[in-house]
């Protein structure tokens, strides 16, 4: 078993294998913080027998929940990555595939093939995510402690928790790899085409709205019916959205081509129309983002217009780790999209250098993948960035000098994800490189 | 297209009938039309195979019109005429065997005598695919399609010639590395 | 051949190899403007490579390629893409276009380059589908054609630039001999009207017998012809 399983997982292509180690290790790494957190001596810590040098708002049992849950969020980016990692090299494994189940391996055989494809590596990451988590406890912890904020908690580990998050995150990784077999395995079968998305998530957008209508027609949320009738609201328009995502890239994909004047436009817009479902899903991630920074905005405006200067470092210091985090998570998800690209261009590797040989210069690829980025993610995030801004303005009464600090935000996000979009796609053009080669005219 | 069996233009000419009555130059006439690789029908061979088919049975005089020129009798497909197309036309050809012809017997010859067929085998492919350049050429002038699928079949068959040429040409270079 | 018109295009001593694998040996090939020569040769004799060099796509180890007198080679990265954009047209046995692109932007794709408007590009693209016959299937994308239509479709593309040399790789291989021919015949009626040279490399002698001259390729270099001293 064990030099089989080696095979497979090499198979599958270093490349692909050291991504879904480093994903899953993050991953594991961030939910054992989550962990930790949660762990941290749950009476009011003012008064507490450990005192914890923590971050006003991990320290705090009232916001500490939100804490946990910050963290637990930043690993939709981390996976997002690990999505389209495992997607790398899905060619290659249609093409082994195929050949595998003229050998006689049934459709079983390809799935649990997959699965350990990916699973290995996933538990390997899983595996070193404790590690990961004790580097994170160094750094975030320990150092930051002596300043008084630090975001990991130095006095409490994941405790039991360690074992589950690894199994979790081990079973996650063999999850979506045989996900991944049993689509290629249908591929195979069916040789087939997924059909277009349908806005059907619309609906659950229009509950919710219609949920939000009347509850705050009936006076607002006070009691605690009309909050939990709001959280319903706010969940429903919230699925609804990234149910959406898709569809909205499709859509947004067949405007743009038919709007297209520019070659590189035209391709960008096109193969987000063909395929807009990796798309969608960093979309709604990137919309979130960009929301999360949009209210960050006003918030850090409002703070520095309205706060002593001796209470602002405890807000403004989460508030500056929550946008670090924010932009990080943009450019992780640009990097995801980048791979997404790099990936699709490879499966039409021959087309790819016909296009080539017929004289469609390269640096007009690299202008399509960019502009193919640019077109998922700058619409949605600067969305995103302005119903942060104005959502969060309306509801503390921000003043101009606030809003303002929402623009900036939006300025800024923008900003970071045109330099991710640059640096991601420079990041794979190696790959890019590797489809225009006039090799691939070759009939195989 | 030499007819061997006689039988065998008796039924093309049962064919062209069956499109309704006609005289001997009619029937010439559309035969060559119909078949522009063959020599054209001499008329003695027309009449022969008319009287043949009169004979059997196959065929009728329906009526003897005189214009200006020559005196002409018109001929129709009989019942039994029509019968016999029909079960012409159903029967399946024998395939081949196909005798060695002339350039089989030279290859062969060559081959034996030690000749240079490499070099035989480069010019007789030249000539080859002169020869199919023309039928292609004269393909694709074509209007009828009857014509360039009668054209096709000669392509085809210069096509095999051509394939089993390079085939020769492949062999003898393997005996020569091998031997 | 009563007074030859100088080459538009000239091979020499072209060599090419891939790590240990020699594919060319020396080939040369010369073409005459609106000339159509079939390459043929068996199998891995170096045909599709030498296409490549004579389009540009490769640039070959040792040995000059010209076309309209300037040399290949000479030609920046940039100039020899243009050069294939507006001066040459290719055509693959299969997987030529782009999947995400419908039959019409595919064609459109090489006037946008060239700075057309959209509309413009849209109009003469749609009017080459119309003459290959594909006019219905502009807005189809390639996944949903038929091998032949693709063809076409790629036969347009190849055209829209108005070439001086088509290079078509055995441009009938996927298709069955009746669909092959229909392709094969739109192509070179539509190269012979636009005056446009063509280079069909091919291992079916039907196809070959198109072409006004054959080039034979063996293990690399051209096979002298029967009039050539051997
Ligand atoms: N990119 C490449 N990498 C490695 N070897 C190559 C490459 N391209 C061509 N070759 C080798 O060079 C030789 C010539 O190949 P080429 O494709 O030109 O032959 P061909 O005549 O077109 O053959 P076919 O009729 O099979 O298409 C072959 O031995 C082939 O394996
Ligand atoms: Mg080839």
């Amino acid at each position: 078993m064990r030099p089989l399983a080696v095979t497979v997982v090499l198979a599958a292509g270093r490349g692909r294998a050291a991504l879904v180690v480093v994903t899953t290790a993050a991953t594991a790494a961030l939910l054992l913080v989550a962990a930790a957190i949660s762990r941290v001596d749950g009476s009011d810590s003012w008064n507490g027998p450990a005192q914890e040098p923590l971050l006003a708002p991990i320290r705090d049992p009232g916001t500490r929940p939100g804490a946990v849950l910050t963290v637990v969020l930043l690993t939709v980016p981390v996976l997002l990555l690990l999505d389209q990692a495992v997607r790398l090299g899905s060619t290659g494994q249609h093409r082994r595939y195929a050949a595998l189940s003229v050998a006689g391996a049934t459709r079983r055989d390809l799935r649990r093939w997959a699965a350990v494809e990916v699973g290995l590596p996933a538990l390997a990451g899983a595996l070193l995510g404790v590690p990961g988590w004790w580097l994170l406890r160094e750094v975030l912890g320990h150092r930051l402690a002596e300043h008084g904020a630090a975001l990991v908690p130095t006095t409490v580990g994941p405790g039991p928790w360690t074992l589950p998050v690894v199994l979790v995150v081990a079973a996650y990784g063999a999850l979506v790899g045989r996900r991944r077999g049993s689509r290629a395995t249908a591929l195979v079968a069916r040789g087939g085409q997924r059909s277009a998305p349908r806005p059907w998530s619309a609906l659950l957008v229009l509950v919710g709205v219609g949920v939000l209508v009347v509850i705050s027609g009936r006076g607002g949320s006070s009691s605690p019916l009309g909050l939990t009738w709001l959280i319903s609201a706010v969940v429903l328009v919230t699925l609804g959205s990234v149910g959406l995502a898709p569809w909205a890239a499709h859509a947004a994909g067949a405007v743009a081509a038919r709007r297209a004047q520019r070659a590189p436009t035209l391709l960008a817009a096109r193969r987000l129309h063909a395929n807009p479902r990796p798309a969608g899903r960093a979309a709604a991630a990137v919309g979130a983002v960009g929301l999360t920074t949009g209210v960050l905005g006003v918030f850090v405006a409002d703070v520095v217009q309205s706060t002593s200067s001796y209470d602002r470092d405890d807000y403004l210091v989460p508030a500056s780790v929550v946008g670090v985090c924010a932009l990080l998570a943009v450019a992780l998800i640009a990097t995801s999209i980048a791979v997404h690209s790099v990936e699709t261009t490879g499966e039409h590797r021959r087309e790819t250098a016909a296009l080539l040989a017929t004289g469609v210069p390269v640096s007009a690829l690299r202008a399509a993948q960019r502009t193919e980025c640019l077109l998922t993610t700058l619409p949605l995030t600067l969305a995103g960035s302005v119903a942060g801004s104005l959502g969060y303005g309306w509801l503390v009464g921000a003043s101009p000098v606030a809003y303002a600090g929402g623009l900036a935000a939006l300025v800024l996000v923008a900003l970071v994800v045109g330099v991710s979009v640059v640096a991601a796609t420079a990041l794979v053009r190696p790959w890019l490189d590797a489809a225009v080669d006039p090799a691939n005219l070759r009939t195989e | 297209m030499v007819y061997t069996c006689t039988m065998s233009l008796g039924s093309v000419l049962l064919g062209v009938l069956a499109a309704g009555p006609a005289h001997g130059y009619d029937l010439k006439r559309a035969h060559d039309g119909r078949f522009p690789a063959a020599r054209p029908l001499a008329y003695g061979q027309v009449y022969a195979t008319l009287a043949r088919l009169e004979r059997d049975g196959l065929v009728e005089q329906v009526e003897t019109r005189q214009h200006a020129g020559p005196e002409r009798t018109v001929y129709a497909l009989t019942a039994s005429g029509r019968d016999e197309l029909r079960r012409w036309l159903a029967e399946t050809e024998q395939p081949g065997p196909y005798a060695a012809d002339e350039l089989v017997r030279k290859t062969i010859t060559a081959l034996h005598t030690g000749a240079d067929s490499v070099d035989f085998l480069r010019r007789q492919r030249a000539v080859h695919l002169e020869a199919m350049r023309a039928l292609t050429r004269e393909r694709a002038a074509a209007a009828e399609p009857g014509t360039r699928i009668a054209l096709d079949h000669t392509l085809a068959h210069l096509d095999a010639d051509l394939r089993w040429l390079e085939e020769t040409r492949e062999r003898i270079a393997q005996d020569g590395t091998t031997r | 051949m009563i007074d030859a018109p100088e080459p538009i295009l000239s091979a020499h001593g072209i060599h090419k190899s891939f790590g240990r694998t020699v594919a060319l040996r020396g080939a040369a090939l010369e073409l005459r403007p609106g000339e159509c020569v079939a390459i043929t040769g068996p199998s891995g004799s170096g045909k599709s490579t030498l296409l490549h060099c004579l389009a540009g796509v490769l640039l070959p180890d040792s040995g000059v390629v010209t076309f309209r007198g300037a040399r290949l080679d000479g030609l920046g990265v940039d100039e020899r893409t243009r050069l294939r954009r507006i001066s040459f047209g290719l055509v693959l046995q299969f997987g030529q276009l782009v999947p995400e692109l419908t039959a019409l932007e595919n064609v459109a794709l090489p006037l946008l380059l060239e700075g057309r408007r959209r509309p413009d590009a849209a109009a003469v693209a749609a009017q080459w589908l119309e003459r290959l016959e594909v006019g219905q299937l502009a807005t189809t994308r390639p996944t949903a054609m038929s091998g032949g239509e693709a063809q076409r479709v790629a036969i347009a593309r190849a055209l829209v630039t108005s070439p001086d040399i088509v290079f078509a790789d055995e441009p009938t291989g996927a298709l069955d001999t009746v669909t092959g021919e229909l392709a094969l015949d739109v192509l070179v009626k539509a190269t012979r009207e636009t005056e446009a040279a063509l280079v069909l490399v091919t291992h079916d002698n039907r196809v070959a017998a198109v072409a006004d001259r054959e080039v034979v390729l063996r293990d690399g270099a051209v096979e002298p012809g029967p009039g050539d001293p051997a």
